[in-house]
């Protein structure tokens, strides 16, 4: 290969994919933590996700249109790969039961949600365990539910279950929540 | 109103990280799904790369598709930083990010390696992408992939087990030499690329995150931090590593860490660490320059002068 003139250098658009994903990443590798996006993560963590190659659904009409810019498919709650729910209401709990968890044959072809929580604050304390925490690990999240964790225990079967990216508009962070992290309420909520 | 030129990026003979965004995206989305799904190959598009199927394009692959502008990598071949491969591969992420590479284990972000994990601790935050040429342990056992998947789907074991069996009736010690399989999470059972035994117990309830790619064979999977990796063994017949006891490094004089057999002409043999950026900074600390040694995993022997 000929020496190049010049290294390449990424496209603002590259840049801020590439630091989403790695803070993506990070999140459910380490459940329970929660890891700083540049940016309003609606918008930064479906850009950095969708593409023509996979679906979505979403409860707000004005992202809908930013997310089908993208070439992902606007779908319903019990295709979708990708879910974007900016708020909390008893339909979205009902969606939440139809979602895709994958099948024995394929796990990985289930469905990742994005839902809104407060993180780090001194909400509601939850410990977490399983792959990704050493140990046990006290956190603490807001705004979510309590329905929510229902749900989440009754479809995550492993291999099976879908994954949760929560997010915090205000305070710009996003915490994983796999399909394997074992979540205990600490106290009453 | 915004001109066609105004909406284009500048014109440039790569892109950062040579993949385009469409197939960075691919790979980064089934790298999700594979932290989520611990040991589970998780099918991928697997894109060309200037190299042949079979030289490490799944990491590479993995590698451009993680890698940002401020990271620091790190590249190894069974341990050396300074083998063809590890060159040719560490030479192109450069060329084509302009990150800073390093062959110090601690200095590195991102470790894309190909048969061994470092002999200085991983911590929290750093990632280990291994190059995998056969990611499904049933490789060798059973032909049929589609039957392969559902053996995983199962969880069920048996053939491997089998083998296991049959190595020690025939052997009387278990012959997987490099690629023992391992349980990941108590269900799915993954090959840990060709890795030597003495790296397998590395993997379990590590602080880093481990990524691991096959190109040929269009197949990635993880093993998240703090993940129980158990390699397959019976209760009655413990797990054993590579025996090299009393093996010193002609280099650097230490013992204890994994070392690479040279043979000598006329008989016998010498040994010198397999891990080259740990060794280059034992032998710099030897000559008295100032050089940091992480914790290794396994104590080094004192030292013999070698």
């Amino acid at each position: 290969m000929p020496e190049l003139l010049s290294v390449p250098v990424p496209t603002p658009a590259e840049r801020r994919n590439q630091a989403t994903f790695q803070a993506l990443l990070r999140s459910l590798s380490t459940p329970g933590r929660p890891v700083r996006v540049e940016g309003d993560p609606w918008f930064g963590v479906a850009l950095a996700l969708l593409d023509l190659d996979v679906s979505f659904a979403t409860t707000d009409k004005v992202l809908a249109a930013e997310y089908q810019s993208t070439g992902a498919r606007q779908v319903s709650w019990d295709q979708a790969d990708y879910l974007f729910a900016q708020q909390w209401d008893r339909a979205l709990l009902g969606d939440l039961k139809v979602l895709r968890i994958g099948s024995p044959l394929a796990p990985a072809e289930s469905a990742t949600l994005l839902l809104p929580a407060e993180l780090g604050g001194s909400g509601p304390a939850f410990e977490f365990s399983g792959p990704g925490v050493n140990g046990h690990l006290k956190v603490h999240i807001s705004g979510v539910p309590d329905e929510f964790w229902t749900l989440r225990a009754r479809a995550c079967r492993f291999p099976l279950g879908w994954d949760v990216l929560l997010l915090d508009q205000g305070a710009g962070l996003v915490m994983g929540l796999p399909r394997t992290t074992r979540v205990a309420g600490l106290e009453a909520r | 109103m915004s001109t066609l030129a105004d909406l284009a990026a500048p014109r440039a003979d790569y892109t950062f990280a040579f993949l385009d965004e469409h197939a960075k995206r691919e790979v980064r989305r089934s790298l999700l799904k594979a932290v989520c799904i611990p040991g589970y190959q998780v099918p991928y598009a697997s894109r060309e790369v200037p190299m042949a199927r079979g030289w490490g394009t799944g990491g590479l692959q993995v590698t451009l598709s993680v890698i940002g502008e401020r990271d620091t990598l790190k590249v190894t071949d069974q341990g050396a930083d300074d083998s063809v491969n590890a060159v040719n591969i560490r030479r192109f992420v450069a060329r084509m990010t302009g990150v800073v590479t390093t062959t110090d284990t601690l200095e590195a972000t991102l470790i894309q390696s190909r048969h061994r994990i470092p002999e200085e601790r991983l911590r929290e935050g750093q990632i280990l992408i291994l190059q995998v040429p056969l990611p499904d342990p049933f490789s060798y056992l059973e032909p049929s992939r589609s039957k392969a998947r559902e053996l995983h789907a199962d969880s069920d074991y048996a053939l491997l087990w089998l083998r296991l069996y049959e190595d020690l009736t025939r052997r009387g010690e278990v012959m997987t030499g490099a690629d023992h399989p391992v349980s990941v999470h108590g269900h799915y059972v993954m090959a840990p690329s060709p890795i030597p035994r003495f790296d397998v117990p590395k993997l379990h309830q590590a602080p880093h995150l481990t990524l691991l790619s096959a190109g040929r064979e269009k197949k990635l999977y993880a093993v998240p931090p703090y993940t129980d990796v158990q390699p397959l063994a019976f209760t009655d017949v413990p797990f054993q590593i590579e025996r090299q006891e009393g093996w010193v490094c002609a280099q650097s004089g230490v013992s204890g860490g994994f070392m690479t057999e040279l043979p000598l002409p006329g008989g016998g043999a010498r040994y010198v660490l397999s891990d080259t950026g740990l060794l280059d900074k034992l032998v710099r600390a030897r000559r008295g320059e100032a050089v940091t040694v992480g914790e290794t995993y396994t104590e080094l022997g004192p030292e013999a002068s070698p």
